[in-house]
């Protein structure tokens, strides 16, 4: 492609030529030609992208705020000289530069190879791409132009961030509730001894108790307790609501953080979580235990956007036939604009369950963004404290989480309040 | 993140860059071409028409020529004497000397520019207002206080405000030839894109006022004194009969020009490439490495191509003869004679369309010729046979 130099180089000259024939006039004619000239050479000199490209990143889940360092290999493998290349390799506008930069000039020889290394940081929850690789070659008196992509794309999921939030749950009322859960111990694959029980066909040989035998002549094998003492459902506004505040800092942003911080907690005891997050629609992940449910989790928070305005009731009524009695729930939500809260959490309370509302203020967060004179900010207050005494009154705990005050610190309100 | 760093020598920042030798031979060509230009354009134009110069007889003359002592002694004649000094106008000098000592000064403002350009920003702003407030009050103060001093006599001081007022039109004389030089010179050393442009466009100007002012409508209405261009390009006599002394005068001219603004913007270039690197690719041997490829690159296709060019310029000039050399050769040589003694051939409009045609057999030469692949398995065998040798 030409570039506008060229497009003005070709015009000039043509014109001059032109005018030099009408006036006869030697110079200008010459000046004119050498223009087409200085095209019709340079012309013959084309840069080529058959480039062998290969990306390696240090990561491809990472949490919220870490770095990726990321490195290019190009190799020229033909027997042709590039000539000049601008290379840039596609990261998406999300993620900052921290170090080095995606783009390299270069001119590469048969067989050359460089190298380009950069880190990016990822500010921001989601699953992003880097690449592709665009290169453009480039005449060396930025005369023509021709770009291409390379379709080599390296797939970034970055999670929320995992906040430690053990002390603070020791120190407050939550985790108390929870322990030594016997109403849900019941045999299952775990460690712990359950009972003994006569031996049925397809029994695990390494489950046999051999004294058992020895001593009764009958065929006895060790039941183990289940592991996950608890299924804890966390659930998570996603709604259109929940995009108030800055970009880094919203309920949405803060919700999914307390979701992965509270799940990690209780995978890490060996408790079952189960994730439910709504907004435009419900997405539930049923509860479950280990490594497996973690990454889900994380992969299920990494991908919600604020959007949608269900209401809480329709959640909470679609999940009660699959909550276990007594299991406890936290609900992450900003609780603006859904008139059903209330009787969403009545219900649950009503059934047993121990309801814990983290609620992140939305009307301080809306305070970052915009100017909210101070009358109408006291009342909203107000409004706000009222619908959280309502709340608490059907026997949740509710957690008024400002935007300044750290998960942990939020999570000590439990005992505190 | 990197491991091994290339030393601060052989870094990417500016400063360093300014003292690579591929920017310095690159800003040297840019510059050498600037004043050759200027050399080549004050032999072609800086001379008045044979009848202007004998109309005057002895006395002294002067016609907008692309030349500066030729009005300097015109204005020194017609006002007494002149502000600035001889030796510094080149006006004590003869020949190509004239010019020497203009081209120190702009060398000296062009320094002084870059070193202001290089301070903080208040400094930049005193000097400018110290330059503003000495001049202005070189030009208003002696008026001012030799008015006020004599209240009561005569108001003839106004004899104070035409020194400057001489000097102002002095520059206006000196600007004419090396206001283009003085810019050229900044733009290549200072690094401004705009400056490199205006001085090809004040050197077209220059070629296209010329060009009209000397043409035979205009001069019959309004003649300058301006020597005209010969209206033939004359026998090619040099250089084994490819180009006549004046084809090679014109050739230079455009191929000085393109050389110049090619070289300057490169330069350029390269510069702004480097100072969008952030620091730690600076010193990146990657980074490095393709930067002196590029580079390198560059130079070999400046010189390629510019000499590419001139020859394909004075080929294309040739090609008419060329052409009726061939059909004399095929079909007679008596009509192949009377064609290329005819005006029309002489003239522009036969040269244009062959060298037209011969310019676009150059332009689909790329597609029949596969010359990158050949340098290239060139290039492969080079590598290898140095790998081979370490």
């Amino acid at each position: 492609m030409w570039t506008r130099k060229a497009a003005i180089m070709f015009t000039s000259g043509i014109s001059l030529i032109l005018i030099g024939m009408m006036i006869s006039n030697f110079q200008l004619m010459i000046v004119g030609l050498s223009f087409v000239s200085l095209l019709a050479i340079n012309g013959w000199v084309s840069g080529h992208s058959e480039l062998l490209v290969e990306r390696e990143t240090s990561a491809t889940n990472v949490y919220k705020g870490d770095d990726i360092v990321v490195s290019l290999t190009i190799t020229n493998k033909s027997y042709r000289r590039t000539q000049q290349l601008e290379l840039f390799d596609n990261v998406p506008h999300e993620m900052k530069m921290r170090k080095g930069i995606n783009q390299m000039r270069m001119n590469l020889g048969p067989g050359q190879t460089a190298k380009l290394r950069y880190v990016v940081r990822c500010p921001l929850r989601g699953h992003y791409t880097i690449g592709p690789v665009s290169i453009r070659y480039r005449n060396a008196f930025n005369l023509f132009v021709n770009e291409t992509k390379l379709d080599d794309r390296s797939d970034i999921t970055v999670f929320p961030q995992i906040r430690d939030i053990e002390e603070a749950l020791l120190r407050s009322d939550v985790p108390k509730m929870y322990s030594g859960a016997t109403t849900l111990k019941t045999p299952g694959p775990g460690m712990e001894f359950y009972a003994l029980r006569e031996y049925l066909p397809g029994d695990s040989f390494r489950s046999i108790n051999w004294k058992a035998l020895a001593r009764t002549g009958e065929m006895m094998v060790n039941e183990k307790t289940r592991d996950a003492v608890t299924d804890v459902f966390v659930i998570v506004d996603t709604r259109d609501v929940s995009r108030i505040g800055t970009v880094l800092k919203n309920p949405l942003e803060m919700g999914t953080v307390a979701a992965a911080s509270v799940s990690n907690y209780f995978l890490k005891r060996r408790d079952s979580v189960s994730l439910v997050t709504y907004g435009s629609r419900m997405d539930y992940l049923p509860p479950e235990t280990g490594d497996k449910q973690y990454f889900k989790i994380l992969s299920g928070l990494a991908s919600v956007e604020a959007k949608g305005s269900m209401p809480l009731q329709a959640v909470t009524n679609a999940l009660s036939p699959r909550m276990s009695r007594g299991s406890p729930v936290f609900i992450i939500s900003s609780l603006e604009g859904d008139g059903t809260t209330l009787p969403a959490i009545r219900n649950l309370s009503g059934k047993g369950h121990e309801v814990i509302v983290l609620s992140p203020s939305s009307i301080d967060l809306e305070r970052l963004v915009s100017r909210i004179p101070r009358m109408s900010y006291e009342v909203l207050k107000l409004e706000r404290q009222n619908r959280l005494t309502a709340i608490a009154g059907y026997g949740a705990k509710v957690i008024d989480w400002m935007p300044d005050v750290e998960l942990s610190q939020a999570l000590l309100q439990i005992k505190l309040g | 993140m990197v491991s091994n760093e290339v030393p601060m020598s052989k870094s990417l920042n500016i400063s360093q860059l300014r003292r690579r030798w591929q920017i310095l031979l690159l800003q040297l060509i840019s510059t050498a071409s600037l004043i050759f230009l200027m050399q080549r354009m004050t032999r072609l134009y800086g001379t008045c028409s044979d009848s202007f110069v004998e109309s005057y007889g002895d006395s002294l003359y002067w016609c907008p020529a692309y030349e500066h002592t030729r009005g300097l002694r015109w204005f020194e004649q017609e006002t007494g004497s002149l502000v600035l000094p001889d030796f510094l106008t080149g006006l004590d000098q003869t020949g190509e000397m004239t010019v020497a000592a203009p081209l120190v000064l702009c060398f000296a403002i062009t320094g002084t520019w870059i070193y202001a350009l290089t301070r903080e920003e208040s400094t930049r702003k005193w000097i400018n207002i110290g330059a503003a407030v000495i001049f202005f009050a070189w030009m208003l103060l002696p008026f001012l206080i030799s008015w006020i001093m004599a209240m009561d006599h005569p108001l003839n001081h106004i004899d104070n405000l035409w020194g400057p007022l001489l000097f102002v039109f002095e520059i206006v004389f000196l600007g004419v030839v090396f206001a283009p030089v003085l810019a050229g010179i900044m733009g290549i050393w200072g690094l401004s894109r705009k400056f490199l442009t205006w001085t090809v466009g004040y050197y077209l100007t220059v070629i296209g006022v010329h060009a009209i002012l000397t043409f035979e409508g205009i001069t019959e209405s309004v003649d300058l004194g301006l020597n005209p261009l010969p209206a033939q390009i004359g026998e090619a006599t040099m250089m084994g009969g490819l180009v006549s002394p004046l084809a090679l005068d014109l050739i230079e001219v455009a191929i000085l020009l393109l050389l110049y603004l090619e070289s300057g913007s490169a330069v350029i270039s390269h510069m702004e490439y480097a100072s969008l690197l952030p620091k730690d690719a600076k010193r990146d041997p990657d980074f490095v490495r393709q930067f002196d490829n590029v580079v390198n690159g560059h130079l070999v296709h400046l010189i390629g191509v510019m000499s590419l060019v001139a020859l394909t310029t004075a080929i294309a000039l040739e090609f008419d003869d060329f052409l009726i050399s061939t059909v004399g050769a095929l079909s007679g040589g008596q009509w192949s004679g009377q064609v290329k003694e005819s005006l029309e051939l002489q003239l522009t409009y036969g040269k244009v369309i062959s060298a037209g045609l011969f310019l676009v057999v150059v332009a689909g030469m790329r597609f029949v010729l596969p010359w990158q692949r050949v340098t290239g398995i060139f290039e492969t065998a080079l590598l290898r046979f140095r790998s081979s040798e370490t």
